[in-house]
Formats: structure tokens, C-alpha cells, sequence
């Protein structure tokens, strides 16, 4: 009897392992079959698609053990180098090769501007942006220098400004409107791979961009520009505002942008106000749609001497 | 055979268990956590008040939080003091409730200074503030403000407030380099400015320091700031990125590769490198 017992006590053990390891990395899909490495159908599906647009798209090479995944609304991958995500919301991709900030050992693309917009076209036409949202196309170039201080003197000995790595920017418009936070910035290895691409140009709700060609009716004729104190009114400009590239939401907006110039002279950074048709402010696209649990404190005790 | 049924379900719930809380994606443990602050202003009283840079600081912070960093202030609006960022009167950056030098990263929002013109000769690299205490509520961090000196931690001073960087008058920032490693920070005037905003914050805090369950990257702290920097500004501001170093070499390094995460010893001051980069 007790031999019994301790048989099926062991047989009880198994069976909850067991379904346990089975159970473990499963798909939310509870109908869904899965594979060898105990993932979905839709899984899988989903991690050979994220290779496929870092492979084939974009043409990233991926050496040596590449992990994958998922989490949320992103789906990505990563080797000892490079780092990829592409958003299952939103037409969002982002990658970083290290050695792209490794300049004493990689060094700098340092092909002419044209050919590195030209790429960036490219590129954006293979992740199928389209290309009459196009507003702008730019090169930024950075520079670089250091100085050398004397310490007894405080002399600083400057050396000669050095050109440093160039991005190419493309900016977002949707039939004339500008969308305020769609961007594409793309920087390039000495060898032409991608070092940094961050595309975050979603698809937009007909909906948004109807309303926006309203907001921008409205503000050609006449619209009673919300006032600010201490700043005058700098421009108004009618456009579409949407999530970040970092974010588990995509909220998408039609806008009145108005810049404000702060009347004291010395103070910087422009007071922006969004607003809707009527003037009120409009409530700002979501960033996580749960963020992080936090304790603010709200009350600081007064300076003790 | 009750305590045996009982046995094996409290094992298969602690299985179960295990399992829901690991995230399918393959995560990384962050061994080296930093003590972080934010700062940020919307109400200056009715003197060009700005809307976006609580939303802002909230974004930046996310992203270190759900990476298991730890704040060690946060305040707003007037608990963010002038105070807060200089180094000599009482209170100053050691205040025990928020002083800026008492974390190892400290983001600033809220407005700067900006002159009229690019010009070497006008000190504009000012913080403005508008405390409850702690006055004066500009500070002028060429001559006030020395970070990461006297028992101070600050390693990483992330500037978004238009143009306590200038470009003509960087080597200006010498002094502020007490153990401090890097300072982030915008160069324009007043016709070329940043603009208040969400955005920029939110993708500069989560490119220095990522999110590996999202496959986001890390990105180190000067190059962050070159492609988030000149979010939401108008053209001809630029985004500045400045690192100390005990020599050429060092600062150079700092300046492309440093992480706020690094963990690299404080640097004297001896050297500076910068990089920047304008929206043309």
C-alpha cells in the first residue's frame, strides 16, 4: 500500500512537470500548436517575419548567436552587435549596430551626401514608406572637437573641428500637412551597413488626416489663436501628432500647433501649446500604456541652512 | 493521498508561476543599476509657462524605471530649485532632497537661457528655474555649478532646457567638470530655439539605457543625444554632447562610447571633447 501511494505521489510529480515544461513559452493563443523550441505557430510566424524584414529588408547581417523575441507590441532580435525591433502596431523599426559609436575601430561613413540619401530612400522604399508622405530629405552632419585646458592659466588649446558621423533625416507630410512626429534618421557604417535606423512613420487614420485638412482650412482663414502669458503667439500651423517610437501606444491626432516666443528675451525653449479646433488642448498620444508604478512625492521640505 | 494531491498542485501553481513572470523574450539582467533625478518645470508663474516637460521628465523616467534603476528625486514645477545646481551656498547641489549632485544622472526640463544672437562675449548658459526656495532662480552654470566634486555623484548632467550649451562658448564648461563626466545640452538663440516637448525626453531616456525585453537599444550617451537632441527644435539648433577626460584620448572615448551605465571612474578635467550636430 505504501509503495502505492509512493508511486503515484511520483507519477503526480511527473505529470505536473511535465506539463509545466510543456507549458512554459506558450503563446497567449491557448488553441495555438507549437514547434520544436516549444513556440506557437503564430510565434514562430512572427520571429521569422522580424528576420526577415532585418535580413532581407535592411539587408543586416547577423553573425553568431542571434536571440529573439517578443514582449508587448515589439518584436526583435540581437546579436553581439547589433540590436533590431520593428513594432506589430505601427510601421516602427529600429536597429543599432555597437560599431557604429566604435569609431577608432570602425571609423565613419564617409561617402558623399548624395549617396547616403540615396540609401535612405532606398531603404525606406523596402520598409514600403510611402514616398509622397515625403516632406524632406536632409543630411545632418556632426562634428567633433576637444580641447586641452591649462590649469594655472585656464588657456584652453582648441583643436581643428572634425567632421563626424552624418545622419540622414527624413521628415513627414500627409497632403500638405506636416506630421509633427513621424521621422526617419539613418546612419550608415564605412561599408554602407546600416550603424542606426530609427523609422517611426505609422499608418494614420483617414479619419486624422480628413481632420487635419479641416484644422488647416480653419487656420488659413481665421482662428482665434489661444493666447499665453508672458509669450506672443510665434506660428500656428495645423498638423498630425502621433505616439512615439518608444511606446506601447499609437495614438494618432489631428493638431494646431502654436509656438509661443517667450516675451523675456533671455529665457529659451518656446512654449508649445496643441490644440483642437475649437481652441481647447488636446489630450497628448499616449506613451506606455502602463507605465511604471511610482511614489511622487509631491511636497519638498523647505531649505534648512 | 489528499497531502499528495495538495503536493503536486502547490508544485505545478509555483511551475506555473515561474513561467508567467519570465517574459518570453530572452532578458537581460541589469547588474549595474544607477541612481537617477529628474527635474522639471511647467509653471513659471504665468511667465511663459511651458506644457509638455512633467509629461517629458515622466516618459524619461519610465524607461530607467522599468530597467530597475532607482530615482532618487523627482520633483516638479517649484520643488525644483535654483539651488539645486550650484555648488556653493546653502542650500546648494548637495541638498539631501534633490540637490543635482547627489545622483549619478540628473535630466533637467524646463526653460534655459538663449541669446539674441551666437555670440562668445554674453554669458547664456543659464538654468531657469522657479522654486519655492533656493533662490535665485537663474543659475549660470559656468561659474556656479561644479558637479561631481566634494562627495557629489553626479556623472552624467542631461541639460534639455534650449541653450545652456552654446556652441562659441563651450569651452566655458571647463569648471563644471568637478568628477562630472559628460553634459548634454542645446546651442541656438532666440530665433532658432528648442521647443517644448514630450517626445524628445522620452526618446533620449530610453536610448541611454534601453530596454533589452523590447529589443531596444542601448545607445551610449553622446550618441543618444545626436539623434534625439534636435527632436522637436527649429533649424539651426544644435544638439551637444560634452565628455571630460584625464587626456585627449579619454575624453575622445567618453565622448563616443561612454554608457550611463559604464560604470567608468570619475575623469579630471583637464581635457573636454564635444560633439554636436545642427537641424539645418
Amino acid at each position: 500500500m505504501n509503495k502505492n501511494w509512493k508511486n503515484a505521489r511520483f507519477l503526480m510529480c511527473v505529470a505536473a512537470m511535465a506539463i509545466t515544461a510543456v507549458g512554459c513559452n506558450k503563446a497567449s493563443s491557448p488553441a495555438a500548436t507549437e514547434d520544436k523550441a516549444g513556440l506557437t505557430q503564430e510565434e514562430s510566424a512572427l520571429r521569422q517575419k522580424t528576420r526577415q524584414v532585418a535580413e532581407e529588408t535592411l539587408g543586416l547581417v547577423l553573425t553568431g548567436k542571434t536571440e529573439a523575441g517578443h514582449s508587448e507590441n515589439f518584436s526583435g532580435l540581437r546579436t553581439e552587435n547589433l540590436t533590431f525591433t520593428q513594432r506589430l502596431d505601427s510601421r516602427t523599426y529600429i536597429a543599432y549596430d555597437k560599431r557604429f559609436s566604435q569609431i577608432k575601430t570602425t571609423g565613419m561613413y564617409k561617402e558623399p551626401d548624395e549617396a547616403l540619401l540615396k540609401r535612405s530612400a532606398d531603404l525606406l522604399e523596402r520598409l514600403k514608406i510611402p514616398r509622397n508622405e515625403v516632406e524632406a530629405e536632409k543630411v545632418l552632419q556632426e562634428k567633433m572637437q576637444a580641447g586641452e585646458r591649462d590649469p594655472k592659466s585656464g588657456k584652453v588649446r582648441l583643436e581643428d573641428v572634425e567632421a563626424g558621423k552624418k545622419y540622414a533625416l527624413t521628415t513627414r507630410q500627409i497632403a500638405g500637412v506636416p506630421v509633427f512626429s513621424s521621422r526617419a534618421m539613418i546612419g550608415l557604417l564605412p561599408t554602407g551597413e546600416i550603424g542606426f535606423l530609427e523609422v517611426h512613420w505609422p499608418e494614420i487614420p483617414a479619419k486624422v488626416t480628413e481632420e487635419s485638412q479641416r484644422y488647416r482650412q480653419i487656420v488659413e482663414k481665421k482662428w482665434q489663436v489661444p493666447e499665453r502669458k508672458g509669450a506672443r503667439v510665434e506660428s500656428v500651423t495645423a498638423g498630425i501628432l502621433h505616439s512615439p517610437a518608444a511606446a506601447t501606444a499609437m495614438d494618432s491626432y489631428a493638431v494646431i500647433r502654436v509656438i509661443y516666443a517667450p516675451l523675456d528675451k533671455r529665457v529659451g525653449k518656446k512654449p508649445v501649446g496643441y490644440f483642437d479646433a475649437e481652441g481647447k488642448p488636446i489630450t497628448m498620444p499616449r506613451t506606455l500604456l502602463q507605465p511604471p508604478r511610482e511614489e511622487l512625492k509631491t511636497e519638498r521640505p523647505a531649505a534648512t541652512k | 493521498m489528499k497531502r499528495n494531491i495538495l503536493w503536486s498542485g502547490a508544485l505545478l501553481l509555483v511551475a506555473i508561476l515561474l513561467c508567467r513572470i519570465g517574459l518570453r523574450a530572452p532578458q537581460t539582467v541589469r547588474a549595474n543599476s544607477i541612481v537617477f533625478s529628474t527635474g522639471a518645470i511647467n509653471n513659471y508663474g504665468g511667465n511663459s509657462d511651458l506644457t509638455h516637460d512633467i509629461a517629458e521628465a515622466n516618459d524619461f523616467r519610465a524607461w530607467y524605471l522599468l530597467n530597475g534603476n532607482t530615482p532618487f528625486s523627482t520633483w516638479t514645477d517649484g520643488n525644483v530649485w535654483g539651488s539645486d545646481f550650484r555648488d556653493q551656498g546653502s542650500p546648494n547641489d548637495m541638498e539631501p532632497s534633490g540637490g543635482g549632485d547627489r545622483a549619478q544622472v540628473y535630466y533637467y526640463t524646463g526653460h534655459g537661457t538663449c541669446p539674441t544672437s551666437q555670440t562668445t562675449t554674453s554669458p547664456v548658459d543659464f538654468l531657469v528655474t522657479h522654486g519655492n526656495f533656493g533662490k535665485p532662480d537663474f543659475t549660470h552654470i559656468v561659474t556656479d555649478s561644479v558637479w561631481g566634486n566634494n562627495g557629489g555623484r553626479l556623472q552624467f548632467m542631461l541639460i534639455d532646457a534650449s541653450c545652456p550649451t552654446e556652441l562659441p562658448e563651450i569651452t566655458q564648461l571647463f569648471p563644471i567638470y568637478g568628477g562630472l563626466h559628460m553634459v548634454t545640452g542645446n546651442s541656438g538663440d532666440t530665433q532658432h530655439d528648442t521647443l517644448d516637448s514630450e517626445a524628445r525626453g522620452n526618446e533620449f531616456g530610453l536610448e541611454t539605457v534601453g530596454l533589452p525585453f523590447f529589443f531596444l537599444p542601448q545607445l551610449p550617451v553622446g550618441d543618444a543625444w545626436m539623434n534625439t537632441g534636435i527632436i522637436d527644435v527649429q533649424s539651426q539648433v544644435c544638439a551637444v554632447a560634452a565628455a571630460a577626460g584625464d587626456t585627449r584620448d579619454d575624453a575622445i572615448n567618453r565622448r563616443e562610447n561612454e554608457f550611463v551605465t559604464s560604470g567608468w571612474g570619475n575623469p579630471s578635467n583637464n581635457w573636454m571633447a564635444w560633439k554636436w550636430i545642427c537641424l539645418n
